[in-house]
């Protein structure tokens, strides 16, 4: 056994209300900078959608994440290591800038400019990449936002598999979840593996998966390796760049911009215990139905005295620890089993998981009203089809969304109860019981600050100057220019591009 | 005055060359990393890309190779191995007949298309055309060398340049007199050739130092993970 530990995040989809609030304060701090304008380190999509980049969970096109060969071990799908070196002269899987969108701004100046005219003047769109005018704006980040325009494209999500587009794209029979996306620090990443300059990396103390600015080459196979597409290419520096999991906060025991500043307060940051000698055992398994389960079984119990002698013996400091027996993670993804990754098919994984969202019922729904006397549906009534959410959350296995839904219409049926006093008796379904149900209400629906983000600081014996070491550019920003190019603006007291100074560029 | 020119060109340029671009690619990597890069512009435009760059990297990687492996293998060795050198000579030329048109044709796309697509010609630095320029122009004294070696398929110049260069190698203070009466196309295809080596630190071909070391990801584990702060070490 070999204890690792990781900050992990949950988003409680249930209360997602696609604000964007977690994109635009993500893009403020990390994505606002030439070459960037494209990227979005965090995005909301509406969900039945083609999503961002276009058809993003179309792998047989896309070919991200691993495939398990005939011999049961895990490849990369975009190829062998031979195939990825042959392939940087011309990477046939990686995204354009019209499978993002063409960022543009708005000619506000030519508002000011206009002398008095009949008609009011309008302020025109402006390529962010050319500077030149565009005729047309032709997508942005969430060009679907509620569904605009999605009976359309409905048939070409991917999660539609197995169901029937025609029905689902009929107004009575529509349906929408919001799903906020980031990088999923990944326990199995791919974009890692497929870095042949070996400049991605997983920091073994809280598993945040960056890029080394300084080592970086530019060769773009991480872009196409990752599945969710969350490594974005900077077409002005010629690197990549990905979500950092706003690692300077972290370490200071903050949460993340996005989770900070959800205003649905549905994100949850939490230490979860993983054994890393068995994940290469989880991430194989044939069964792309038995890989929740697989990764759920190498998070390791912060209370198990073994676990514990393992992690101090691997240097985990005692405030992780305790931070492990508080995190809303393990007790979100392991103990009530509400939450569950995104694509686990994809074998990476992931670290980023989401409790399904609820949903209104369809017209048709009686059997509730028949069971329950109550208006709450059962878990099949609702309007989004299990089925959907099972194809993203689940590797198409319908049982655990079902077990999810069916916890959080009970914590419902049982508040209800509660508030007029009558719920002794209750029937709770399977691993569920009334202290369950009162956690379960204390961290999803009250969801105080220090209930969703429970992350311990790193130590200061340990601290270090975290910009310093691996800035967003991977190297120390030059006070007053945070976020240059990296040749944009030397300070006078730097040397030449920006200096070389010990211990820059990360830790080696 | 030939001599002299001879001299500066074969004797002295080609350590000139290889000094500036040790120490300048060493400096550069130490000083700025960011900079040392591919340069690559697929994101925004990647179907001419996708086929001009593997046509250019398909030609200059095999002339690369060619060239190195055809200058720095003894006479004797590849003797040894039952290639003759009228036959080494022949292979060559037919293997230049190739590469060449294919790395000038891939490299003309690129340029075409820095020149034409808006979003590539928008974020295309000043040094980009210049230098696919450059280099299409030294793949094409290298192609314009083939109709004079026609003229000697018994392999004599290839000898005498093969010795040239190893000559080099083993710092033989005396190896520039053997380009004295060599024609002017092969010095010219040398000279420019060393230039490159000359600027190599101070452009985008740095990229080409990395594509030699990156084959190290053959033998890579799949995974990358940095120690901890708090780890053991």
């Amino acid at each position: 056994m070999k204890v690792r530990a990781q900050i992990a995040m949950i988003l409680n989809l249930d209360k997602c209300i696609g604000c964007h609030t977690c994109s635009v304060t993500c893009k403020q701090v990390w994505t606002n900078r030439p070459g960037m304008e494209y990227a979005w380190f965090n995005n909301v999509e509406s969900k039945p959608g083609v999503g961002y980049p276009h058809r993003w969970e179309d792998q047989i096109r896309w070919k991200g994440g691993w495939v398990r060969a005939k011999n049961g071990k895990l490849e990369p799908r975009q190829g062998s290591r031979a195939k990825i070196l042959l392939d940087v002269f011309g990477n046939p899987n990686l995204p354009t800038m019209d499978d993002y969108y063409e960022p543009f701004t708005f000619d506000y100046g030519h508002l000011q400019a206009t002398p008095e005219t009949k008609a009011s003047p309008t302020a025109r769109p402006i390529s962010l990449i050319t500077g030149k005018r565009m005729e047309k704006i032709e997508g942005g980040p969430n060009w679907e936002d509620d569904l605009g325009g999605a009976a359309a494209s409905r048939h070409r999500d991917p999660n539609m598999a197995g169901l029937d587009s025609q029905h689902y794209a009929q107004f009575e029979s529509s349906f929408l979840a919001y799903l906020p996306r980031l990088c999923e620090h990944c326990v199995n990443p791919t974009c890692v593996a497929s870095c042949p300059e070996g400049s991605i990396y997983k920091r073994e103390e809280d598993g945040i998966v960056l890029v080394d600015q300084d080592k970086c080459k530019g060769w773009r196979m991480c872009v196409s390796g990752c599945p969710y597409k969350k490594i974005y290419f900077n077409h002005q520096t010629g690197k990549a760049e990905k979500c950092l999991f706003c690692y300077p906060r972290i370490e200071s025991g903050q949460p993340t911009v996005c989770a900070e500043t959800c205003v649905g307060r549905m994100r949850y940051l939490g230490v979860l215990l993983y054994d890393a000698d068995r994940i290469a055992e989880a991430a194989s398994v044939e069964d792309p139905k038995r890989l929740l389960d697989a990764q759920l079984s190498i998070f390791l119990d912060p209370r198990d005295p073994a676990v514990i002698a393992a992690a101090q013996a691997e240097g985990i400091p005692e405030s992780w620890l305790e931070a492990a027996k508080k995190s809303p993670a393990w007790e979100m993804a392991v103990e009530w089993r509400i939450a569950l990754p995104l694509h686990p098919e994809y074998r990476t994984l992931p670290m980023v998981w989401y409790v399904p969202p609820l949903s209104p019922l369809q017209g048709s729904a009686q059997a509730s009203r028949d069971e329950h006397g109550d208006i709450l549906g059962d878990v099949s009534e609702g309007r989004i089809p299990v089925e959907y959410l099972a194809n993203l959350l689940s590797a198409g296995d319908n049982a655990p969304v079902e077990r999810s839904l069916e916890k959080l219409l009970a914590l419902r049926r049982w508040s209800r109860l509660r508030g007029r006093g009558q719920e002794a008796g209750f029937v709770f379904p399977q691993g569920m019981d009334a202290k369950v149900a009162e956690a379960m209400y204390r961290r999803l629906a009250i969801a105080n600050y220090e209930d969703r983000f429970v992350v311990p600081t790193s130590h200061a014996e340990y601290a270090t100057d975290s910009f310093g070491m691996e800035g967003p550019l991977g190297r120390a920003e030059v006070p007053g220019c945070s976020f240059s190019d990296g040749q944009g603006c030397q300070g006078s007291s730097a040397p030449a591009f920006g200096g070389f100074a010990p211990g820059q560029g990360g830790r080696r | 005055m030939n001599r002299s020119i001879d001299l500066l060109l074969f004797g002295i340029l080609p350590y000139v060359a290889v000094c500036v671009a040790v120490v300048g690619s060493a400096w550069r990597i130490r000083s700025a990393p960011l900079t040392w890069k591919t340069g690559s512009s697929q994101l925004l435009e990647s179907k001419w890309l996708r086929i001009g760059s593997i046509l250019f990297h398909f030609g200059m990687v095999n002339l690369m190779l060619g060239h190195v492996g055809g200058l720095l293998t003894p006479h004797e060795v590849y003797e040894t191995f039952g290639l003759t050198t009228p036959l080494k000579q022949r292979i060559e030329i037919v293997m230049g007949f190739i590469m060449a048109p294919a790395a000038f044709v891939g490299g003309a796309i690129l340029i075409w298309r820095r020149l034409v697509d808006p979003r590539v010609k928008a974020a295309s630095s000043w040094g980009d055309i210049p230098l696919l320029v450059a280099l299409l122009l030294e793949v094409g004294l290298g192609f314009a060398t083939i109709p004079q070696s026609m003229h000697h398929l018994d392999g004599s110049m290839m000898l005498r340049l093969t010795g040239y260069v190893q000559g080099l190698v083993v710092l033989d203070t005396s190896a520039w007199q053997a380009m004295a009466d060599v024609p002017w196309i092969y010095k010219l295809h040398m000279a420019v050739g060393f230039c490159f080596v000359l600027v190599l630190p101070f452009t985008r071909l740095v990229h080409v130092l990395s594509g030699l070391l990156v084959v190290r990801y053959l033998v890579r584990p799949w995974q990358v993970v940095r120690k901890g702060v708090w780890s053991p070490r």
